[in-house]
């Protein structure tokens, strides 16, 4: 290798005597857009580079021949190593070798291996001067101001490619936001060459250079959404897609780190599902979670509205509770919110790390960067939606699946308890039907009498337990006829209140109520499961108050949660036991939950499932009277409330039975 | 006491069935399915007092052919169906064509084959109840035949 290229040299990268530019962008990062289009799996068209591309080395030519320069390059930043890079050259003497050279404008300043230009391996090493000179180039970049010098040798920024370079005058390439993303350089062998006027010209061009980069990003920024939107609609596993997603969103808005947040089931907080960087070993745990309207994530969530904000401890609304950074070290944030058809399903945000070397670029989100990610949370918003039916889909047609299988198998271990449990009365009346002589005679009879009756005792336990899973599988498939509320619970507290008890029963059933459809036998299985439950919980007496009416509208939003979309007929178990536990009442309806000693725990859960079935939905508010003003009426009681809703379907009907009621 | 017919396609539910009743007197045979059970009914040389069926055999219905099959035989022959415990719709489809009643098998802490019997008691008591009405409804038709029989005896007579 040569220790110096004379000008005159050929280079292998151009023909040196034309006066045509040289370089291109493709797979530069460019300073808006952050990624190298290879990192996409579809390809990127190249005609929207090519065409920036033949701009930009005309461009250059330009201002080479406007300032009679001769040689000229533009030096754009590399976000992606941070690096300034030459991508276009034009004039006499460039090799492949010297286009290769970049600057690292990560370093600080003053350290002295960052006064260089890092040459490849292979590079011819260039004159260089010793000291602390941090090169033109950089010093314009890092100071965003028009530099120019008539005498390289004395200058104290001036590091060269050249040796026949006398003047040289850079300027740079202003980004709209403000930050400096590249130098447009020209030198010129001539002493004193540049003046202020070609600086101004250069200074025209210089912009024009900004716009053609700005397109080309924004070009390819167009394609890159448009290729992770394929992809989001190819992806079948919701958890990769989101992490899919904040990856992309982190490349494409120069972000440092982005995360994902959505709306769980009951909308009430927000779970973060997936994240770029260290918050991503949280994603998916409950525990990372804001409620709605709890900072400024929360904030997003609650006003469906995009927020950009600087530093965000400047915010009012900031709580910091879950951050991508420590706060010092976070220059902005920018949150949309992840718009379904069902309202906003949740909140992805980017955040921009404070970094002392690359002050340089611009830190807060623009406009374009909320437009972009807007579109990335549509196509999300749109994908989460599609996953989430498809895994319904899946899940009621396993569960189906599930159903019927228990319910066959019910219905054979059934037969075949039926069966055993006669052989075993027909035993128990042979061992009965012995006489004292034939007792004498026979073995061990004591010791048979009790094996048989501890069978015998087990299987009746079998028939119980099965008798329990049977009605949890069965509790949705319901058999709806129009029944009066009123009878059932007339008929059902008959059948299943205890006749010598010293539990106080009050039945106050709002006459008149219109009929509901619903499965009487089910209903009934789960009225004389609350009314056994507060029997059991009033071991040593008290109250059980069971009161039927019309559910007011305010009480149907608090407890029905939406699912219940029409009027609903209301039913109260209210009784004086011990009540539930704020803890208790989180699990109370949940299978194999009980407080009880015998049982599966399946007992409310069966309710529940036949509530639901019947439309309706079921909630224990404890003493929280508060819900339901008339209950203040009958003073404040420690014990258990249940309250359960029925949907009335036929308004119609409902409205004529109501006036018939009042007629 | 009682021609019964148990049809059940479980071999226990049959066995112990068949032994419980025969102890209580009762003549039993047994049908392993719904066309055994049928063709039993069709070719007994006397119709059964009571025929005890599985409501589940080959299909989800056979309770429903048996009962059918029974009551086209004799109409006063009793039908109890067996059902599995929370499947009423069934049977109470079954009680709408004409069963006498039906019986859960798997009802918690409760001894079904006591049940069984009781209802089995019933059913005979019922099926005795309504072939006594029947005679004594043919006994009134003869009377009343033979009055008219005689009345017109007595017109015809000349004088």
């Amino acid at each position: 290798m040569p220790d110096e290229i004379s000008p005159s040299q050929d280079a292998p990268g151009g023909d040196p005597k034309s006066a045509v530019a040289h370089g291109t962008l493709t797979n530069v990062s460019l300073p808006g857009t952050a990624f190298h289009p290879s990192e996409f799996d579809v390809e990127l068209s190249q005609t929207s580079l090519a065409e920036a591309d033949e701009l930009l080395k005309s461009t250059l030519d330009e201002a080479m021949r406007e300032v009679g320069g001769n040689r000229a390059f533009l030096a754009i930043i590399d976000t992606q190593d941070g690096e300034l890079a030459l991508r276009f050259t034009a004039g006499e003497g460039w090799t492949d070798g010297i286009r290769r050279l970049r600057v690292n404008m990560h370093a600080e300043q003053g350290a002295d291996d960052a006064n260089r230009w890092d040459a490849l391996s292979d590079m011819p090493i260039m004159p260089r001067p010793s000291g602390v000179r941090q090169g033109i180039t950089r010093h314009v970049v890092a100071n965003g101001r028009r530099y120019w010098t008539g005498d390289v040798a004395s200058d104290p920024y001036y590091i060269g490619f050249f040796n026949d370079v006398r003047s040289e005058i850079a300027v740079p390439i202003t980004a709209r936001g403000g930050g400096t993303i590249g130098v447009l350089n020209i030198e010129s062998p001539q002493a004193d060459a540049f003046h202020e006027e070609h600086a101004n010209a250069l200074s025209v061009l210089a912009r024009r250079i900004a716009v053609i980069v700005a397109m080309a990003e924004h070009q390819l920024r167009e394609e890159a959404l448009i290729a992770i939107g394929k992809d989001l609609n190819a992806a079948a596993d919701i958890d990769i897609l989101m992490q899919h997603v904040v990856e992309q969103a982190t490349k494409i808005l120069r972000a440092d780190d982005c995360s994902l947040f959505l709306l769980d089931d009951d909308d009430a907080t927000l779970q973060l599902r997936a994240s770029h960087g260290p918050l991503h070993q949280q994603a998916g745990q409950s525990a990372a979670h804001y409620a709605v309207g709890e900072g400024l994530t929360g904030w997003v969530a609650l006003n469906g509205e995009a927020i950009r904000v600087g530093d965000p401890r400047t915010d009012g609304r900031w709580k910091g509770v879950f951050m991508e950074a420590p706060a010092g070290e976070i220059a902005s944030v920018m949150a949309v919110p992840v718009r379904s058809h069902r309202g906003t399903s949740g909140v992805l945000r980017v955040v921009r790390h404070r970094k002392g070397s690359l002050y340089f670029l611009p830190q807060e989100f623009t406009q374009a960067d909320e437009d972009v990610l807007v579109t990335l949370a549509g196509q999300l918003a749109v994908a989460v939606d599609r996953t989430r039916l498809l895994q319904r889909l899946l899940n009621s047609e396993r569960m189906a699946a599930w159903g019927e299988m228990s319910a066959r198998s019910a219905h054979m271990i059934g037969n075949a308890v039926f069966g055993v449990k006669g052989h075993l009365n027909e035993l128990t009346h042979l061992f009965n039907a012995m006489d004292a002589e034939s007792k004498a005679e026979t073995p061990k009879w004591d010791e048979s009498r009790f094996l048989l009756e501890s069978i015998t005792r087990g299987i009746y336990r079998l028939e119980g337990i099965l008798g329990e899973f049977r009605d949890f599988v069965l509790a949705t498939q319901l058999h709806a006829t129009p029944h009066d509320i009123n009878q059932i619970l007339r008929t059902v507290t008959a059948e299943s209140f205890p006749r010598h008890s010293n539990i106080d029963l009050v039945l106050n059933l709002s006459p008149g109520l219109c009929p509901v459809m619903a499965d009487e036998a089910k209903l009934k299985r789960a009225f004389s499961e609350l009314i056994e439950n507060s029997v059991d919980f009033q071991p040593h007496g008290g109250m059980l108050t069971i009161r039927t009416g019309i559910a007011e509208a305010d009480t149907l939003r608090e407890l029905a949660r939406g699912q219940i979309h029409c009027a609903a007929l209301q039913i109260e178990f209210i009784d004086h036991g011990p009540g539930l536990s704020e803890q208790d009442r989180q699990r109370v309806f949940t299978p194999f939950y009980t407080r009880k000693a015998k049982g599966m725990g399946l007992g409310l859960s069966i309710v529940k499932g036949i509530i639901e079935a019947h439309g309706g939905a079921i909630r224990e508010i404890g003493d929280a009277e508060t819900v339901l003003s008339s209950a203040s009426a009958s003073g404040r009681v420690a014990g258990a409330h249940f309250v359960v809703l029925l949907p009335i379907h036929d308004e119609e009907k409902a409205k004529a039975v109501q006036s018939d009621a009042a007629n | 006491m009682g021609k019964i017919l148990v049809a059940d396609d479980e071999d226990d539910v049959r066995l112990s069935l068949e032994r419980r009743l025969a102890r209580e007197g009762h003549s039993v045979s047994t049908a392993a399915s719904q066309a055994a059970a049928i063709q039993c009914v069709n070719e007994a040389d006397v119709a059964f007092d009571v025929v005890l069926t599985d409501m589940l055999m080959e299909s989800p219905s056979s309770g429903v052919e048996v009962l059918k099959a029974t009551l086209a035989r004799d109409v006063f022959t009793e039908v109890v169906v067996l059902t599995a415990y929370g499947n009423v719709a069934n049977a109470v489809e079954c009680m709408k064509m004409g069963a006498f009643d039906y019986v859960e098998k798997n009802i918690p802490g409760v001894d079904v084959y006591e049940l069984i019997c009781i209802k089995i008691e019933q059913a005979l008591d019922r099926r005795r109840s309504s072939l006594s009405t029947v005679r004594k409804l043919e006994q009134f038709a003869r009377f009343q035949e033979r009055r008219v029989e005689d009345r017109s005896d007595t017109k015809s007579t000349p004088e």
